[in-house]
């Protein structure tokens, strides 16, 4: 008798430390059901009307709106737009970000001052971001142009300039999140161990040689990370689109996220934005579950 | 234990889906029923709605409990100022015990789409000019007010639904057209009176042009803004299409054959302009305060805005002289008159299923006696939205008192096209700006949705 009480006992605080785990995520879950779940299924549920954002009243069309996604004027525009955003900056970033980790990681004189400039923009929200460069980039009072004129440069109005506008956009959020970047790459340098490049450099190996054949692949964790987040990032990007060009002029800039934005307040048609964003979200899963299948089977063990 | 919370999350998933789905039918009932203590955004918080509820009696003469109206609007500088006297008064004097809040929310549209999303409104909001296209599903019927018979004419159309039910109460009213820096006129020896047809105006604006050096841009066109490139193409529709019995608009009003040429040719117009290098610089992606500043600062000579940014505009700089004039005509097009476009500026309606209805409506009579709609015209220099106000505004601008004699139109979008036609129309004069589509393209583009949105509203 006694047994069987002890062992209920024992299962019972178990039980117990169980629950007690349980509690402490449910704000989280609560959070997450709240603010991305719901939202997301009403969002399905909208795709399959033609509401308009704010009547009470809307009418079922079906597959409607994802059909006309198809047939949308800017479609293609926007999607390369949004393409060159969401890789450019990625690609970009990451590069930038293993490069400086690199260079800073050597304790040099100012390495701490050059990584706090760098990780500076990262600070500065995408919106104000763009405000600060459209103030420099702008043709009738911007600080570039009359850099260029003392140059005797006549680049023209470099916000109305289409996929190279596009490209630019994309460098300023390659200047805004560079910073991020560094730093993960720089605590993931943290975590490999130097015994490996002292066995390296006494087998002769040139820096070059231990960069490819240590570093990149132990760093494959990181670069995982932030190839990831910076690409489920950079195919939403929003603000700084919005505050630079506001997508324009003429949608020549536009992304799907300022596309949507745009169907649902301006042209007052949330089921066609709704059903937008949804193709935006399977868009990105797709790119992100491809891009961290490839990096973890390139993955290896330390 | 897996198999457990993989068929955990699967329940978890479907029951909110159905709670998706459930939400629409509960929506509406709440709809119904008014909200009590609910908490607005921006700090206005509706007091306890039992006391309004006490006003509600049938003959609404029960009014010792005390009331908080929320009034919500988009006025700013002037008009904002005169107003907030008014309220101020009305909480003074009344003696039905009624506090109006006077709230200026940023954002406002938006605000207010998501409001009505979840039917949830201030009492008495202004509808910036969308009092029938967009926010009539919820406004309260003011046909029958003392002071319903004496809104002004010009202004009745545009706030009375099919139905015949007046949404809401026009303090002033827009009447807007080109608005202009007369010292940059007079250096240049223009007259604003005589640029009565479309080729005049062309004409002076090239003047400026070549007199000018490049010091001046003869109009200013704010590009990065679809609303603004929109705006352009829907006030001279209004007055050269809408206005002009030659294009028989209002064929759009029934779904009818209506020939989308005379689209094409106001937009070709302004490409006319653009290419002739009647704009400023950088065109395409200056922003709107760029367009105020160059105005006040006398850096370009005409703009199409409107008066209440002017009035903005001069209270920052007071020495800046402007004035304004109407639409020219396009002959061209066979339109033979200028004319101003009409327009809300200053109309407040109430949420008709507003807690506070028989005191907001109190608070809207009170608003419409004439002496206070003098004081809230004079002050923001508006035409009066009711008859029979005698205004001062000529003291205030010359230009006020000399077009008296010219007609106003509606604007173009709002009297004849469906809903959400406005930003395919600013998209496409934009595209047509940039020479990726012509004119001809961009009447189609308007067309096909148009089309579209006609097919299924009928």
């Amino acid at each position: 008798m006694k047994r069987k009480r002890e062992i209920s006992k024992s299962a019972f605080h178990t039980w117990k430390k169980g629950m007690m785990m349980n509690l402490m995520y449910l704000p989280a879950l609560a959070m997450m059901i709240f603010f991305i779940i719901f939202p997301f299924m009403k969002g399905i549920k909208v795709s399959f009307t033609d509401w308009n954002g704010y009547s009470q009243n809307s009418n079922w069309v079906g597959w409607d709106n994802y059909v006309r996604l198809f047939r949308e004027r800017d479609m293609i525009s926007t999607i390369l737009n949004t393409l060159i955003y969401g890789f450019g900056s990625t690609i970009l970033q990451n590069i930038l970000g293993i490069s400086y980790a690199l260079l800073l990681d050597k304790k040099l004189r100012g390495s701490n001052l050059v990584r706090t400039i760098v990780y500076m923009p990262t600070m500065i929200s995408g919106l104000i971001m763009g405000y600060i460069w459209y103030f420099m980039l702008n043709y009738n009072s911007g600080a570039l142009r009359d850099v260029f004129e003392l140059f005797h440069l006549a680049p023209g109005d470099l916000l109305a300039k289409g996929k190279i506008t596009v490209v630019i956009i994309m460098l300023v959020n390659v200047f805004a999140g560079t910073g991020t970047a560094m730093i993960f790459y720089q605590a993931g340098l943290q975590t490999i161990s130097e015994d490996y490049y002292e066995a390296a450099r006494l087998d002769g190996a040139g820096g070059w040689k231990c960069f490819r054949k240590i570093t990149l692949p132990l760093l494959i964790p990181s670069i995982e990370f932030n190839v990831v987040l910076n690409l489920i990032g950079s195919f939403k990007l929003f603000d700084m689109i919005k505050s630079l060009t506001n997508g324009g002029p003429a949608g020549t800039t536009e992304s799907l996220a300022t596309m949507m934005y745009r169907l649902y307040f301006s042209r007052e048609q949330a089921g066609y934005a709704s059903a937008l964003g949804n193709v935006m979200t399977v868009m990105i899963v797709i790119i992100s579950l491809t891009a961290l299948m490839i990096l973890r089977r390139k993955e290896v063990e330390a | 234990m897996r198999k457990k919370r993989a068929i955990t999350s699967m329940l978890l998933a479907a029951v909110l889906l159905l709670g998706g789905c459930g939400n629409g039918a509960q929506q509406t009932a709440e709809g119904s029923e008014p909200e009590s203590g609910a908490v607005s955004e921006e700090g206005t918080v509706e007091e306890n709605d039992s006391a309004g509820k006490d006003g509600q009696n049938a003959d609404g003469k029960n009014f010792s409990e005390a009331a908080t109206v929320t009034f919500f609007s988009t006025e700013t500088d002037a008009a904002l100022a005169a107003l907030t006297t008014l309220i101020d008064n009305f909480n003074a004097e009344n003696e039905y015990n009624i506090t109006v809040e006077i709230s200026t929310p940023s954002d406002y549209e938006t605000l207010m789409k998501t409001r009505m999303a979840s039917n949830n409104l201030p009492d008495i909001f202004g509808t910036h000019g969308w009092a029938v296209r967009r926010y009539d599903e919820y406004l309260y019927d003011l046909s029958g007010e003392s002071w319903a018979g004496s809104v002004d004419d010009g202004i009745r159309n545009i706030i009375t639904d099919e139905s015949g039910k007046l949404c809401a109460l026009p303090l002033g009213q827009a009447i807007e057209g080109i608005q202009f820096n007369k010292d940059v006129l007079d250096t240049y020896g223009i007259n604003p009176l005589e640029l009565d047809t479309w080729d005049k105006f062309v004409a002076a604006l090239e003047k400026i042009r070549d007199e000018s050096n490049g010091e001046v841009a003869p109009m200013f066109l704010a590009g990065s803004e679809v609303g603004i490139t929109g705006f352009f193409t829907n006030s001279l529709c209004a007055v050269n299409v809408g206005g002009n019995e030659a294009a028989g608009a209002n064929a759009l009003l029934h779904g009818e054959e209506f020939d989308w040429k005379y689209v094409a040719q106001v937009m070709q117009a302004y490409k006319d302009l653009a290419d002739n290098e009647l704009f400023n610089d950088g065109y395409m992606t200056a922003q709107v305060p760029d367009m105020i500043e160059a105005i006040a600062t006398g850096k370009c000579a005409f703009i199409f805005l409107g008066t209440q940014v002017m009035e903005g505009a001069s209270a920052a700089n007071p020495d800046l002289n402007w004035g304004f004039m109407p639409y020219p005509a396009m002959s061209d097009l066979g339109a033979t008159e200028p004319a101003f476009v009409n327009g809300e500026q200053g109309t407040y309606g109430i949420w008709k299923d507003s807690p506070n209805l028989e005191v907001a409506r109190k608070v809207l009579e009170y608003l419409a006696q004439p002496e206070n709609i003098a004081y809230y015209c004079n002050n923001s220099g508006k035409p009066a939205g009711i008859d029979g106000v005698e205004l001062e505004l000529a003291e205030k601008n010359e230009y006020y008192g000399i077009f008296t004699d010219v007609k106003a139109v509606g604007q173009f979008d709002r009297t004849y096209l469906p809903n959400g036609l406005f930003d395919v129309m600013g998209d496409a004069q934009a595209k047509v700006l940039m020479g990726s589509i012509d004119a001809e393209e961009g009447a189609k583009m308007m067309q096909e949705e148009y089309d579209r949105l006609f097919g299924k509203a009928e």
